[in-house]
């Protein structure tokens, strides 16, 4: 933000020269308002450039939490454009990667469990067809098992093994205790044991 | 494979597509991101039942008041009797009312003991040895388990000895408590750390 401020108003370079992170959506949202000579293209093209980014990083992770809550792609891309519009909204400030990154788990999977209650009309589960039409039995098997987890259970264990977060990390996207999460992971895979007849191993 | 590599592999089917791309970046286009807030309204059946709900509880409390007030006879009163420390084993006897012995087949020598009676009902000895080993032996009338011991135990096992069924409860084949009951008394034995089941046999024979 600091950086905003401090570069002339008026010149053409001056997003070029905010740190995208730093530039958020609200001092372009200023500049623009209070005629600081920002044009609505070069607005229009801070946002693509920043939505972009957002995407090529975390689009992918953001898409397959959603999904591992709402088990539909439709569902699972509009959590995903949510979240991006939250993230230009809020303009948040990380102070690194991993805190960006939490940061729009936290709000993915938030949007996701309004979504479970606001909308339990779709049935549609594009990937189980996928796994099903691929005849990847044993791949049906583990979703379906993963699907049959209550949520509590199924984030935990989506962020931590594919994710790969720490139990601390989970803590603080889900915003719960550390022992709840640690908690959550041993019931969680001892109810996938129990479904899957131990036929894996979490490892 | 793995059950995290077949999930890895089940959650490498969903990705952004092209198509999911240029929807979703055209969407934040369109987007309204002034910082407005948001207005989030309960619905009003949530507004009534809420309502509800309260007025209930106001209603409660004045009742419950209300009788609580006007309560007659005499106030509850606290069983009565102490926890006291005894000096020895005959006096632990004297004071609970029943026969008590100390445990004699401990699995390691006691360097000291405390006696405790219980509200004048359950006679409790512990026993500490010299490497932070401890037992708790607790007697007391009746057939209700009087050892609590609320852990949880992955491994429960029931043995007889004599005429009594003694159940074990301990993790990973090492059973740390004993509770049993010859009908007139019960009886726990609760040892850190725990033991395997030949010793328990011993020691439970011992007590017996």
């Amino acid at each position: 933000m600091e950086n905003c401020i401090c570069a002339k108003p008026g010149s053409g370079s001056v997003l070029r020269e905010c740190s995208f992170f730093l530039c958020g959506r609200r001092a372009c949202v200023f500049f623009a308002r209070s005629g600081a000579g920002l044009t609505d293209a070069s607005v229009s093209e801070t946002l693509n450039r920043q939505s972009e980014r957002i995407l090529d990083d975390y689009g992918n992770s953001i898409l397959r939490l959603a999904y591992s809550y709402l088990h539909n792609q439709s569902d699972a891309e509009e959590i995903l454009q949510d979240t991006l519009i939250q993230f230009l909204k809020a303009a948040p400030v990380f102070e690194n990667e991993t805190h960006k990154k939490a940061w729009l788990l936290h709000v993915a999977g938030n949007l996701s469990k309004n979504r479970i209650d606001f909308n339990r009309i779709r049935d549609t589960d594009e990937l189980n067809e996928e796994l099903i039409s691929q005849e990847q039995e044993d791949l049906t098997f583990v979703w379906e098992a993963v699907k049959s987890l209550p949520v509590r259970y199924r984030e935990t264990i989506h962020l931590f093994y594919y994710e790969g977060c720490s139990t601390a990390q989970i803590a603080e996207i889900l915003q719960q205790k550390e022992s709840t999460v640690r908690s959550h992971l041993d019931r969680g895979r001892e109810k996938l044991k129990d479904i899957l007849k131990e036929a894996y191993d979490f490892e | 494979m793995t059950l995290s590599e077949k999930y890895d592999k089940i959650m490498g089917k969903i990705e952004v597509t092209e198509g999911m791309r240029r929807n979703v970046l055209s969407a934040v286009q369109n987007a309204d991101l002034s910082a407005g807030s948001k207005i989030i309204r309960f619905p009003n059946w949530k507004r009534y039942l809420s309502a509800a709900a309260c007025l209930v509880v106001i209603v409660s409390c004045v009742f419950l008041g209300f009788k609580l007030f006007h309560q007659t006879g005499s106030p509850p009163v606290q069983a009565s009797g102490t926890i006291s420390e005894c000096a020895g084993i005959d006096e632990l006897a004297e004071t609970v009312g029943f026969p008590i012995s100390d445990v004699a087949t401990l699995p390691f020598e006691a360097t000291a003991s405390s006696y405790i009676s219980f509200w004048g009902r359950l006679g409790q000895i512990v026993y500490s040895g010299a490497d932070g080993q401890s037992a708790v032996y607790r007697k007391s009338v009746g057939s209700e388990d009087n050892s609590g011991d609320y852990n949880d135990y992955s491994d429960i096992e029931e043995i007889k000895e004599g005429s009594v069924t003694v159940t074990l409860k301990g993790n990973d084949g090492l059973y740390n408590l004993a509770w049993w009951t010859d009908g007139e008394y019960s009886y726990s034995l609760s040892i850190s750390p725990g033991t395997d089941i030949s010793a328990w046999e011993t020691i439970i024979e011992g007590i017996q």
